[in-house]
């Protein structure tokens, strides 16, 4: 018999999703249908798709709740090195805004590169730099995008 | 004569760039193409279709060499590749079997673009009578895509599915001209820009996924002797004819695509060959002949819904969708008869894909292997910076890359707890025509069901679009049973 494995926040992410569904069934129910009957209005199809939603994720989420209340083994998918990397990833989104975008695209390669131990530092800062320059500068002269 | 000379190069770059990104596990030309997509915005839409078409074909026959090789497909098409190509390699004939999915990939490929360019104008021709019920009866069975991404839970794929199909239809109400789900913010009211959502759940998502596996190089088999003996090739060309065929029909079904189709193209060698090279997942070459002939024939196939009905018929013709919105084309029967130039561009650039990735396979197969061996630690964070290029490159603005970082992260999400994403996808691509279509045919009905019942049952065209929706939902149901047996 096949193993169940649980992964950590598997139904409070279902929770979510439910919550997304029941939110989107609520507001299609305040979309102006104007002087259109039932069947053709603009709420219809969001109407009957925010319940399809929300009865796919209710199922998902019994699914994940009998999944958690069977498992030996759970999995933590909450590593604390990927939830980091995804913050920094949202600081050089934000960074984008105030910074030149080559500064700190180069910025963010150079970290990723040594959070992944992926090359010592000398050569990571090479590579961040090389990176940058030639992707920046065959971009916008390839595909003509102004940076 | 020059104008030829610049497509062939065009496309060769984007089979080079193809077979790159296939032969990366993890990397898929799904993710390649979507890329891709987002940066092509300033070109002329022939240039831009050509080094997609590239990608397409390059990436199919990419993900071969890492299932022949590593045991891992590098694209799903290729799974079933790796039942005889690994075993194959561990026998110390690696290159052998590159050198056969190379081949049947390549005469797979010129048999699907034959029956796109026979296929595509008639289907094109009939399309065009078509009434608003048969357009919305075609956009739910390319919803019933869903079924092949459903990975075990159909109700999961159902969620994504219709997620994207709501988040679709955020923006102005096509038909009322009002705001629809925008909760009065500006932002909102342009809608969802597809080729964004695209780059964040393809290319984001995929990225951290494999950083959060936190994969490492991989052992790597031995390559030895690539081209096949001659006398072999032609022995298998009626199996390469028949698992061609079944890959070409099977592409064409809406959602079924490649993988399915190789699927079903070795389970037709594994019955119809009676004395195979060696026994089937012991290293057979039929094996990989199946295989790899039908999962490049499917890519024809896959094109002609797409080309003519405007339904996906896989993950990344939903994505070249997106490429043809950004150049403010619509596929579709009209498309056919205003811009047949458009059509024979796709079949050439195919045609020039097909005959690049021969070469490449087999002139280059060394240097492939060299990158393939190259920690994804190092290939994935310049990727991420690209993702970024890509979302910014739509508008050249920063919100799309916000927008972008969302998608990828909601896409991870899905992805850590088994969500299927292409449902997502293709609920975004036909969300807008099912809502369109479903009214204006509610509309011409007057809101009567019964009508519209009774005009389905008397049109010959609604009830080959039902019985092809049958089909769909038999195929969906036999590939559970046939992946067992396999």
């Amino acid at each position: 018999m096949k193993a169940v494995r649980y992964k950590s926040g598997e139904v409070e992410a279902n929770i979510l999703f439910l919550l997304v569904a029941m939110f989107f069934l609520t507001s299609s129910f305040f979309i102006d249908a104007g002087n259109y009957p039932a069947w053709s209005s603009a709420k219809i199809v969001p109407i009957l798709l925010s319940s399809v939603m929300a009865i796919c994720s209710a199922s998902s989420l019994m699914e994940a709740i009998r999944k958690r209340q069977v498992t030996k083994a759970t999995e933590n998918v909450f590593q604390v090195k990927v939830l980091t990397y995804i913050g920094v990833f949202f600081v050089y989104i934000g960074a984008l805004f105030l910074l030149p975008f080559w500064l700190a695209s180069a910025a963010f390669l150079l970290f990723s590169f040594l959070f992944w131990k992926s090359l010592p530092l000398v050569k990571a800062i090479v590579a961040s730099a090389a990176v940058v320059a030639v992707s920046l500068t065959l971009f916008s002269k390839v595909f003509y995008i102004t940076f | 004569m020059e104008h030829l000379l610049y497509i062939a190069l065009l496309t060769a770059a984007g089979t080079l760039a193809g077979i790159l990104v296939g032969a990366i596990p993890g990397l898929s030309a799904t993710m390649a193409v979507a890329i891709l997509v987002s940066l092509t915005y300033g070109w002329d839409v022939t240039s831009a279709l050509a080094v997609i078409m590239g990608i397409y074909q390059g990436a199919v026959f990419g993900g071969s060499i890492t299932a022949c090789l590593i045991n891992i497909p590098g694209a799903p098409s290729s799974v079933i590749t790796t039942l005889d190509g690994y075993p194959l390699a561990k026998r110390g004939e690696g290159g052998i079997a590159i050198g056969w999915a190379c081949t049947e990939s390549f005469l797979g490929g010129l048999i699907g673009i034959l029956a796109l360019w026979i296929g595509t104008p008639l289907i094109a021709r009939i399309a065009i009578g078509f009434a608003p019920q048969d357009y919305f009866l075609l956009a739910v069975f390319g919803i019933l895509l869903v079924g092949s991404f459903a990975e075990g839970s159909f109700g999961k794929a159902m969620f994504t599915a219709s997620l994207g199909i709501v988040m679709g239809l955020i923006g102005l109400d096509l038909i009322t001209g009002m705001p629809r789900l925008t909760y009065g913010s500006d932002l909102l009211v342009k809608g969802v820009d597809l080729v964004t959502a695209i780059l964040g759940l393809f290319g984001l998502s995929e990225v951290l996924f494999q950083l959060y596996q936190n994969s490492s190089a991989h052992v790597i088999q031995k390559v030895g002797r690539v081209v096949p003996p001659l006398n072999l090739l032609v022995k298998y060309l009626p199996l390469t004819f028949r698992t061609s065929c079944i890959g070409i029909l099977i592409g064409a079904l809406p959602g079924v695509g490649g993988p399915i189709a190789s699927l079903m193209a070795y389970d037709h060698a594994k019955r119809t060959v009676k004395n195979p090279s060696r026994p089937f997942g012991e290293g057979a070459y039929e094996g990989v002949v199946a295989s790899e002939s039908a999962n490049n024939a499917a890519i024809g196939g896959a094109i002609i819904p797409m080309l003519t009905l405007g339904i996906p018929g896989d993950a990344v013709t939903a994505v070249i969708i997106g490429a043809f919105q950004i150049h403010g084309l619509r596929p579709g029967p009209m498309l056919m008869a205003e811009t047949p130039e458009l059509f024979n561009m796709i079949v050439l650039s195919l045609v020039f894909a097909t005959f690049f990735f021969l070469i490449f396979g087999i002139l280059l197969i060394k240097p492939f292997i060299k990158l393939v061996s190259i920690p994804q630690n190092i290939l994935l964070p310049p990727i991420i910076f690209i993702t970024v290029i890509g979302a910014y490159a739509i508008n050249s603005s920063l919100i799309d890359v916000a927008w972008m970082s969302f998608f990828g992260i909601l896409g991870f999400v899905f992805k850590l707890y088994k969500f299927p994403i292409p449902p997502m996808v293709l609920g975004l691509v036909l969300g807008p025509l099912i809502d369109e279509t479903f009214r204006r045919t509610m509309i011409s009905y007057r809101g009567n069901f019964g009508d519209l019942l009774g005009a389905i049952a008397v049109s010959p065209i609604s009830l080959s679009v039902v019985a092809l929706m049958g089909v769909t939902f038999y195929m969906m149901f036999r590939k559970p049973a046939k992946a067992k047996a396999g």
